[in-house]
């Protein structure tokens, strides 16, 4: 079999193996919607900019599916502008923090000494650092012209306590019976770390990499409600932003701006989390029955 | 032990009706695979003052016996038939149908049980005195010096120092004093009958004796009624009057302590007890049985040892037989047991003693 | 005749300054190529720590261990790598030596690769069918794309030991391999190592809590006994169970339960003077056991811990006050 083939195959394995899971399945689906619609929904569905005065907060309608904003103009088509720069952020935060949460956290909690100490120490420090107060002092210092720069920021900031928790559960395995047979058949410590430890902390990996991305998209909302990150254009952040700012709570018609916005990184924060139980079951074949 | 001492426990007399009945007991539980048959229709009689050993090893379905004797079984797993029958001064009730006050009345006064992981069932942050306390209480027994006094007593016969011990913290206790108080801790409300499951197994050989030997006094001079679930045979010939084979949720051989060890008529039973090594005497050949123990999810057909019996002919794979009377007081589920009393014949189990004294004594 | 594996003097320390606890305490034993050693005792009696410092996942804190004559430490990176891989160890717990996330044919296969013992994958396929058949498991195919919790404990345990035969190992050292394992499929576990000390002359190092385990496996072999850390006694095995010297040995011996009722309520009870088991961090002085042993002689026991010395029947017994007696182990008739 050529590495195409292969490939495709497992993929078939692992997206049915991910569905004995429903409600992972499920959730998993949500996320592929979410993310198609984010990044190709919007060749198809033009952004409305063309303000419209007498079309003020416009309560959905056949027309506009979600009403209109304080501009009169759609909200839908800006839903489906708008989780770009959301999902690029977390995906980057999350992906950022956890690998080196993984890489290092194992590295100390299995090679213990002197490595250990060291990453130790540093991680400490970084901890003992309040985070959302430097998160707004480097905001307001740095100038963050897109996405993915704020996305860097927010990984090399999240990962010390991930490490943490990342390292104990290192030496925890490190004791196991399997860990020494495979010190005592020389397999290398490379080895050891990353073919057999790290894969028995996926479960484990999968939720904080979960975590990681819906903590990434929280900052990112709050930085952008607190006016630190000077995004425009449509994003779910800076629309929840501009509708609190005008008021959009306090009418019956225009609480759609608000909530659609909520509404969506809601959605896409759940079917992350619920994706991680089908994800699960990939990574930990005890989970499987029925095989 | 003084005369009020005799006070403390219940003494049985010969030809009392069986304090605990078992009629073709049934227990399922639900797996991820599918429905486990883990009791498939148990009959037993637990008799008046006799200690019967239950054998059997991984998914044989002992443990969840008894469990399901005192109705502590997972949620997930049901006693689907059969009757559970409980003696006491002519009153009979049907465990398995007893509501929750009367269950709790039952467990601990009636029948105690001392488990296998118990070792690691104490609150750690509670001493001896307050979890013994605690129990009395829950059982209807709140008198404070009253239990008190009984537990000093209790933890004497044991064996223990008990005024230091019942101040003590558990993680204060070596395995062995623990497993002393487990069984003290048993006794509390002088209950009827007593089932242990593998009593010894996790302690130390000399810690094991010790407790090989407590037992042994609370059969003989307190003549209680007890049930011990084990895999180990040893135990079984120490402690045993009767003893009861295990296999696949089913007894397949239940007799007298010599019926099984010396003439067992089931295959598994004879497999299991030439499995054995002995210590003390000359070097002996082992067998061990072929292939593994059954899958309970998916058993095979007809009796369920024959795929790994060397008794086993077509029949075997195809009716799945009785307990019937292969001596006396003595039965076993096999259509060819006396194949099994001819193989004896001709390769008997055990040496003789008298050349195991010669061997001791270096000539 | 050089010794497969010698210990000198060999001791291991756990813990801070203040609370050192000797698991091992000034052990000597040598054995040689092809033995069968079994090594019992009860729990904290250092047994394993000893298994593990022999395979060298452990480094002694005192004295040496040699490996065909020479000191491990003094090895250079070739020899060590090949003492490494030429001894191995079997596990008690069938449901943790093996990797979870891993089927058999991946646990065989990695050391395989990485050791070059073969070229390719498709080699590797093939000998990891050859072992699995080593091993009893068979049809081998079958058992390779089975993850561990598919297996029952005794397959896992076979499965250990072709995963610890990928790299050809000459001494094996199995930490009570057998205890966790159904009664029934012991001695078939047993009968296959047997089988394999026989066919590749592996060396053997049974660790054991079992007597009667032990009295099996290593009839032919030797026995050491274990207690608190100290060797108390060994010698050949038939001498060891039926002529014990040292009191704790014959302790041992008459505690065991036997299956049999007769024999086993024949069986001397030897009363000891304390059911007090001493912790390993307030070690009597003398001889750590006298004070539950009853032939206890004040003034020689509890002042110099007593030396392990030969004596004629086979083996060393460390108890100067006993070693020449005799002590039946069954109640006269």
């Amino acid at each position: 079999m050529n590495m195409f083939t292969q490939a495709f195959a497992s993929l078939g394995t692992t997206l049915r193996i991910m569905s004995y899971n429903k409600v992972g399945f499920a959730g998993f689906l949500m996320v592929v919607f979410i993310v198609l619609m984010s990044f190709i929904g919007p060749y198809f569905i033009p952004l409305d900019t063309v303000t419209k005065v007498d079309k003020i907060f416009q309560p959905p309608s056949a027309e506009h599916w979600f009403g209109t904003d304080h501009q009169g103009r759609d909200i839908f088509s800006q839903i489906v502008h708008g989780g770009k720069d959301v999902i690029v952020v977390a995906v980057i935060a999350g992906v950022l923090s956890t690998s080196i949460a993984v890489a290092f956290g194992t590295l100390s909690g299995f090679a213990g000494g002197r490595t250990d100490a060291f990453i130790m120490a540093i991680t400490d420090v970084m901890l003992t650092i309040p985070q959302l107060p430097l998160l707004l002092i480097l905001a307001s210092l740095m100038k963050f012209e897109n996405v993915t720069s704020l996305g860097v920021l927010l990984g090399l900031l999240n990962w010390p306590s991930l490490l943490r928790a990342v390292r104990s559960q290192a030496l925890s395995l490190k004791e196991r019976d399997f860990i020494e047979a495979a010190r005592s058949l020389d397999l290398g410590t490379t080895h050891i770390v990353f073919r057999e430890i790290v894969p028995n902390m996926m479960t484990y990996i999968i939720i904080s990499l979960a975590l990681a991305m819906t903590g990434a998209i929280y900052a990112q909302v709050a930085l952008v409600l607190f006016g630190l990150v000077p995004f425009s254009g449509s994003n779910w952040g800076v629309m929840l932003s501009l509708a609190w700012v005008r008021g959009a709570i306090f009418f019956k018609d225009s609480i759609w701006y608000i909530m659609m916005p909520i509404a969506a990184i809601v959605l896409l924060q759940l079917s992350v989390v619920t994706t991680t139980r089908s994800l699960e079951l990939v990574f930990n074949p005890r989970l499987r029955s029925g095989e | 032990m003084s005369q009020a001492d005799d006070a403390f426990f219940h003494h049985a007399a010969a030809g009392e009706k069986p304090p605990l009945s078992l009629r073709n007991v049934h227990i399922m539980y639900q797996s991820r695979k599918g429905a486990v048959n883990a009791v498939r229709g148990v009959d037993l009689d637990l008799r008046a003052g006799e200690s019967l050993s239950l054998i059997g090893e991984s998914g044989s379905g002992k443990t969840t016996l008894g469990l399901g004797v005192v109705r502590l079984l997972v949620k997930t797993a049901r006693v689907t038939q059969g009757e559970i029958i409980y003696r006491r001064d002519g009153l009979e009730m049907d465990v398995s149908q007893l509501d929750a006050r009367r269950l709790r009345e039952f467990r601990w006064r009636e029948c105690s049980m001392v488990f296998q992981s118990a070792l690691n069932s104490f609150n750690p942050v509670l001493r001896i005195w307050n979890q013994m306390y605690d129990t009395a209480k829950a059982h209807g027994w709140g008198d404070r010096r009253a239990v008190r006094e009984h537990v000093l007593n209790l933890l004497r016969f044991v064996q223990l120092d008990a005024e230091r011990v019942i101040d003590a913290y558990p993680h204060e206790l070596s395995g062995g004093m623990r497993q002393r108080v487990l069984i003290a801790m048993s006794l509390l409300l002088d209950p009827q009958v007593l089932i242990l499951d593998e009593p010894t197994t996790a302690l130390d050989i000399l810690t094991q004796r010790t407790i090989i030997e407590l037992l042994r006094r609370l059969k003989d001079e307190q003549r209680l009624t007890m049930l011990f679930i084990s895999h180990d045979l040893a135990i079984a010939a120490e402690l045993a009057d009767r003893i009861a084979t295990m296999y696949a949720g089913k007894i397949v051989e239940i007799g007298s302590a010599d019926d099984i060890f010396y003439r067992p008529r089931h295959p598994y039973t004879l497999g299991l007890i030439r499995a054995v090594p002995k210590v003390i005497g000359e070097f002996e050949d082992l067998v061990s049985i072929p292939g593994s123990p059954p899958d309970l999810v998916d058993l095979p057909s007809g009796c369920k040892f024959h795929p790994r019996c060397p008794f086993a002919t077509d029949r075997c794979s195809r009716e799945e037989p009785d307990l019937e009377q292969v001596g006396k007081d003595h039965a076993a589920a096999c259509w060819h047991w006396q194949s099994v009393a001819e193989e004896l014949a001709d390769r008997p189990l055990h040496q003789s003693l008298p050349t195991l004294q010669t061997a001791q004594s270096g000539e | 005749m050089m010794a497969h594996i010698e210990l000198q003097n060999v001791s291991r320390a756990f813990g801070k300054e203040s609370e050192r606890v000797l698991a091992v305490d000034d052990v000597s034993l040598a054995i040689e190529k092809g033995e069968i050693r079994c090594l019992v005792g009860e729990s904290g009696c250092g047994k394993s720590t000893t298994g593990k410092m022999i395979a060298g996942l452990l480094p002694p804190s005192g004295g040496r261990i040699l490996y065909e004559g020479k000191p491990i430490d003094r090895l250079n990176k070739e020899e060590y790598r090949a003492y490494r891989h030429a001894v191995q160890i079997i596990h008690q717990d069938p449901y943790a030596s093996l990797n979870p996330v891993q089927t058999v044919k991946q646990i065989i296969t990695t050391p395989l690769l990485r050791h070059r013992k073969v070229n390719g994958s498709q080699q590797a396929y093939r000998r990891a069918l050859e072992l699995l058949e080593i091993v009893d498991l068979t049809p081998a195919a079958d058992f390779l794309d089975k993850y561990p919790h598919q297996l029952s404990g005794g397959q896992r345990q076979r499965v250990s030991v072709a995963r610890a035969l990928t790299v050809d190992p000459k001494f094996i050292v199995a930490d009570e391999a057998v205890s966790m394992v159904d009664v029934s499929i012991r001695v078939s576990l047993l009968n296959m190592l047997m089988r394999l000390k026989n066919e590749f002359d592996v060396t053997f190092l049974f660790i054991t809590h079992d007597l009667a385990l032990a009295k099996y496996f290593a009839w032919e072999g030797a026995i050491s006994v274990m207690y608190l850390g100290r060797v108390v006694e060994d010698g050949p095995t038939p001498r060891v169970i039926t002529d014990p010297r040292h009191p704790y040995t014959q302790a041992l011996l008459a505690a065991v339960p036997e299956a049999d009722p007769e024999l086993t309520h024949r069986k001397r009870r030897i009363a000891l003077r304390s059911a007090d088991i001493p912790s390993l961090l307030n070690l009597p002085p003398g001889c750590t056991f006298h004070p539950r042993c009853p032939y206890f002689v004040e003034g020689e026991c509890d002042v110099s811990a007593p030396p392990l010395e030969p004596i004629s029947e086979g083996g060393r017994v460390a108890c100067p006050v006993r070693k020449d007696e005799h002590v039946s182990l069954l109640i006269p008739s």
